[in-house]
């Protein structure tokens, strides 16, 4: 097997980064920032649809005991994730719940509204970092698994998925 | 020698240093920059230490991973070079081995077989969840691959550390740690283990380091527009006391650090850096990692180089990373963060030529 040899993929690698950054600016920030979601959106299920393309014309050829071991390993690793994951989320909210509780200390009506934004910015802070798991999760998802059924179409002399 | 600082910035002087003595160490991009360095300059080393790095030229594992290739290197970089799911969705370290001697067939790098003679230390704490262990592991299989012979490389993969250099502070982070200033409490020193490995015979670190520290100016090392490297102005040096008053050092140890440790590192909140909140770091890597008290015993020089942090200027490097996913290649489908020609590997190596005195004379 040429190792050296590129990944066979079936997203348009060749594509150059310059010939995006026409269309995709607009200079109008929430123009941009919506072209932007759209463009990663695309990308995200572009991924998608490999990961199930390849899924159809590589592993039936590919499959074998390792193969199979490869898969376990990886729900299993994703399962673990989760869980590490779900763990942080009910760690963070029972914090934020002890925190809402504290109220005793605010004697006047600044303390009070300091409070309350410390609230509610903890809460919004929270469920950011809790999507961005979630999705960075989702991504590792996708290009591990992509990337390892690609490696297995080269092993079986698959040259485009 | 230096020239006198000013506003406590000095230039880097040259000292007389012994030939063959220089070797490097780095934790997270700084490993992984650590391993760029080395397997850019082979010639110009003799050892490294790679605290929870990983291999050459990892982000370019899947060029598949997306259309366009900086989204594609940054999906490397985070999820098959830094948090891969199993060894399997991880980095493979027999492909990036040919990688990096297509490299060195192509010019770009120094001769492979200069690898053969250097001594490697390789650490992965196993409650790492920023760089995973399997990550580390493929490091290992990587400069098996390309002929370093097994009884050269140290690597440690049995304490409960988190992604952290750990120190003999108490007042460090707890070992298991994996959050900034990724300094944890581990019983020991971490810089004392690397630069015994790779030099073998040393003295025992002096109790106090009462060599020079010196800032230096970073600017006069790179050619070019210097925002695009994401360097500090200022780097940092350690000068034995011995070296200072004229003996010859050593060798020269560079010592990068990680993202999120510059000297100047001040974290992004909410995408603007908190100043207000946070001070900067400081020297707390420079002065509390213990590769100084190491220095002061055994005449070696210290190199502090900085990386510093830009949230969507030239660069996207919000964390003050090292270079190792392309962020500074101007073009970024044909990315060069890796070679000789690189602008930070490029910066990193003119000041080891300028302290050895090994560097070309400036023109006037």
């Amino acid at each position: 097997m040429d190792t050296s040899a590129p990944l066979p993929s079936l997203l348009p690698v060749g594509a150059k980064s310059g010939a995006r950054t026409a269309p995709y600016r607009t200079h109008v920030p929430a123009i941009d920032h919506g072209l932007k979601a759209l463009a990663l959106q695309q990308g995200h299920a572009l991924r998608a649809m490999s990961a199930a393309i390849a899924t159809v014309r590589v592993l039936p050829r590919a499959l074998d005991k390792e193969g199979l071991d490869d898969l376990w390993q990886m729900q299993a690793a994703i399962g673990e994730r989760v869980v590490q994951m779900q763990r942080g989320w009910v760690e963070g909210w029972f914090g934020w719940l002890r925190y809402s509780g504290q109220i005793d200390g605010a004697n006047t009506m600044a303390k009070l509204a300091e409070r309350e934004y410390n609230l509610a910015a903890q809460a919004v802070q929270m469920a950011g970092e809790q999507c961005e798991d979630l999705l960075g999760l989702m991504e590792n998802i996708q290009v591990g698994y992509l990337y390892w059924v690609s490696r297995k179409a080269q092993d079986v002399g698959i040259g485009v998925i | 020698m230096g020239s006198e600082p000013r506003n406590g910035t000095a230039q880097l002087g040259a000292y007389k240093v012994e030939p063959g003595g220089n070797s490097i160490s780095g934790l997270s991009s700084g490993a992984f920059m650590t391993v760029q360095l080395q397997m850019a300059h082979s010639a110009s080393f003799v050892g490294a230490g790679v605290i929870a790095g990983g291999p050459y030229r990892c982000v370019e594992s899947f060029r598949g991973a997306a259309a366009f290739a900086e989204d594609a290197y940054i999906l490397n970089a985070e999820y098959i070079c830094m948090a891969p799911l199993t060894p399997s969705t991880g980095p493979d370290a027999r492909r990036l081995a040919d990688l990096a001697r297509q490299t060195a067939e192509a010019g770009l790098i120094d001769p492979i077989d200069n690898l053969k003679s250097q001594r490697v230390y390789i650490f992965t704490g196993t409650r790492d969840a920023v760089v995973h262990p399997v990550v580390v592991r493929s490091t290992r299989a990587f400069y098996e691959a390309l002929g370093v012979p097994a009884e050269q490389i140290a690597f440690v993969d049995n304490r409960p550390a988190g992604h952290c250099i750990y120190t003999n502070n108490p007042d460090d982070s707890p070992l298991d740690a994996n959050r900034p200033p990724y300094i944890n409490f581990g019983e020991g020193m971490q810089s004392h283990d690397i630069l015994g490995h790779i030099y073998g015979d040393l003295e025992p670190p002096a109790h106090t380091a009462v060599g020079e520290l010196l800032r230096f100016d970073q600017t006069e090392f790179v050619e070019g527009p210097f925002g695009r490297t994401s360097m500090g102005k200022v780097g940092w040096a350690y000068v034995p006391r011995a070296v200072a008053d004229g003996e010859p050092a050593r060798g020269v140890h560079i010592v990068l650090h990680g993202c999120k440790q510059g000297h100047a590192y001040v974290d992004y909140l909410n995408g603007r850096p908190a100043i207000a909140q946070q001070p900067p770091y400081g020297a707390r890597y420079i002065t509390g990692t213990g590769y100084n008290e190491m220095a002061e015993s055994n005449n070696l020089i210290v190199l502090y180089p900085q990386a510093t942090g830009d949230d969507g200027g030239a660069v996207q490097n919000p964390d003050g990373c090292w270079d190792w996913w392309g962020y500074t290649s101007a073009d970024t489908d044909a990315p060069d963060y890796y070679s000789r020609n690189a602008v930070q590997i490029r910066a990193l190596h003119a000041m080891l030529q300028r302290v050895t005195g090994t560097a070309a004379p400036r023109p006037h």
